[in-house]
């Protein structure tokens, strides 16, 4: 269940408006879906399933030596003021 | 050429006329705009067409004229879903926060249509940011089934459906996260193909979950299907979840090992619930069709499958929520004054964002909060997984796997819009393609009492576009 100052301060996270009839009917629609979501605790999962089909989260570059320096992607162009 | 000879075109025979010089790319587009004009006031299919189509085909005529060899799509006249960016149109993804927001460069699938040879005929209605399953989540108003105008043609994709149903377009773009491609095509008795996670580039596609969008054609034929496709496939270096289709569709052994070639897996513990008796009165009659055909039926068994649509509700807001970040009143469309800057980006997406979308956002915020990430988010994505995984197993055994589209057929506007849980319940089925990556067609089966379409769908392994064309062109002829 999602209690009114839950939803305010989603509302909050998300930068959303709410109008003022909104947060009942809201509030309702949200936890028809959680409830409908919570069978999730029940589903089966295999052991090592994430290593059969790869990890699904991003990889970023490596953080090694954030400092050392890059090679430079300045160039020059023409100029574009008359002297 | 008259009218009657382009009712229910093929783009196979579109060419074949074009090559004969029997026919002119301006008449055909002339047909379509006729049609348009008469019906799509009541059907509500596109949001706008563009004034600019007779041109392009003159220009097409033009370039045959000057004995210039037919492309791929040579004066075939297309719909797109206005969630794929068309360089100097609007593409509001029918949402009014970016009601007059005009695109600033063409999505990699318009270039290559464009080098193609397809003309554009307008841009498409769908559900708001291509969120909901009947197109009522449009802030331009519901698009109306053509076989019934008291019922959805789905969705999100249902203005490409309809227009394709409707003999509006002679085939169209959608997109599909969670079936939004293959339940309309099923409610509107056409094809709709969802292609492998990465065949084709997503740029310029307006964003919903990006580990599951993929763009995907609708036609009225597995092979007008295919034609589409094989012009948008390709790699992309300005999408990098896609892949150099060539190099990965020739590695597809479990499909094309022989002894695989004529089974077909048919998972009944997945979709025994929510299956209404005559879809599946229709479902067996499309087994037996199959059988007859010489397919051997073979019974899997998908014990994760059944909580894919609970997963994907959930991982599907937490990506829509952080997607739909992006739209602050700023850098795109409508901006509504507040008191002071945050005031600023609460009040432009209050108004800017319809129902179904705010909530979306608001559970996809909550889902992804501290304390309830590994509860929600991570066992979701701990699902996904699974069912990527048993799905895999299960092509050791069959070629491709056989399910109804959807639970139902067309269900009457306004009968889902104000229960979520029963709208999204009309992609049970189609879900779990999204979730694995994996392609999947929807091709029409039979009709129920009314004369609604039912869809049957194939799900292959990744890369296996071109065995669901075969089969469904075969099972079209059996």
């Amino acid at each position: 269940m999602i209690s009114q100052t839950e939803l305010t301060s989603l509302a909050a996270l998300a930068r959303l408006a709410l109008n003022e009839s909104e947060p009942g009917t809201l509030i309702h629609d949200l936890d028809s879906v959680l409830d409908y979501v919570d069978q999730l605790k029940t589903a089966p999962l295999v052991d090592g399933a994430g290593e059969e089909i790869g990890p699904a989260k991003n990889v970023g570059r490596t953080d090694d030596e954030p400092h050392r320096p890059q090679p430079s992607r300045q160039f020059k162009v023409k100029a574009v003021f008359e002297n | 050429m008259s009218d009657q000879n382009f009712s229910q075109l093929t783009i196979g025979r579109w060419l074949a006329l074009l090559t004969a010089g029997r026919a002119k790319a301006g008449d055909l587009v002339q047909y379509y705009l006729k049609r348009i004009a008469e019906l799509n006031p009541s059907l509500n299919a596109y949001l706008e067409v563009f004034a600019d189509a007779p041109a392009a085909a003159a220009a097409v005529d033009a370039r045959l004229a000057r004995g210039e060899p037919p492309r791929p799509l040579e004066g075939v006249p297309l719909a797109i879903k206005d969630n794929i960016l068309i360089k100097g149109r609007i593409a509001s993804a029918s949402s009014k926060i970016l009601e007059n927001y005009v695109a600033v460069y063409d999505a990699t699938v318009i270039e290559r249509l464009r080098a193609a040879g397809a003309i554009f005929l307008g841009r498409t209605n769908l559900d708001e940011f291509a969120m909901g399953s009947s197109t009522e989540n449009s802030a331009a108003g519901p698009t109306k089934n053509p076989l019934d105008p008291t019922r959805v043609a789905g969705g999100s994709s249902g203005g490409s459906a309809a227009a394709v149903a409707a003999d509006l377009a002679l085939a169209a773009l959608g997109s599909d996260t969670g079936g939004s491609v293959r339940q309309p095509a099923a409610f509107c008795g056409v094809v709709g193909l969802k292609p492998t996670y990465g065949a084709v580039s997503r740029f310029g596609l307006i964003a919903l979950a990006s580990s599951l969008d993929q763009i995907g054609p609708l036609a009225r034929t597995a092979a007008d299907a295919e034609i589409i496709f094989q012009v948008i496939a390709g790699q992309d270096e300005k999408d990098a979840t896609s892949y150099d289709s060539e190099k990965v569709r020739p590695l597809d052994p479990k499909i094309l090992r022989s002894n695989l070639k004529m089974k077909l897996g048919v998972p009944r513990n997945f979709f025994k619930t929510g299956l209404a008796p005559a879809a599946a009165k229709d479902f067996e009659q499309a087994l037996k069709r199959l059988s007859a055909g010489g397919y051997e039926l073979v019974e899997i068994d998908l014990p994760a499958a059944q909580y894919a649509l609970a997963a994907y509700y959930v991982i599907m807001p937490a990506e829509a929520s952080s997607n739909l970040a992006r739209y602050d009143g700023f850098r795109y469309g409508r901006s509504v004054a507040g008191r002071d800057l945050i005031d600023d980006y609460r009040q432009t997406r209050g108004e800017g964002f319809g129902r179904e979308t705010r909530r979306r956002i608001i559970l996809g915020t909550y889902v992804l909060s501290a304390g309830y990430y590994e509860a929600y988010y991570q066992r979701a994505v701990a699902v996904k997984q699974t069912i990527a995984w048993e799905l895999a197993q299960a092509f050791d055994q069959v070629a491709a796997i056989v399910t109804p589209t959807t639970p139902t057929a067309a269900f009457p506007l306004g009968e889902r819009i104000h229960d979520p849980v029963q709208m999204y319940l009309a992609d049970l089925f189609t879900v779990p393609a999204n979730l694995a990556g994996l392609p999947a067609i929807s091709i029409p089966s039979g009709k129920d009492e009314r004369g609604l379409p039912f869809g049957l769908q194939f799900i292959a392994p990744r890369g296996g576009e071109d065995y669901l064309f075969k089969l469904s062109a075969h099972y079209a002829h059996l």
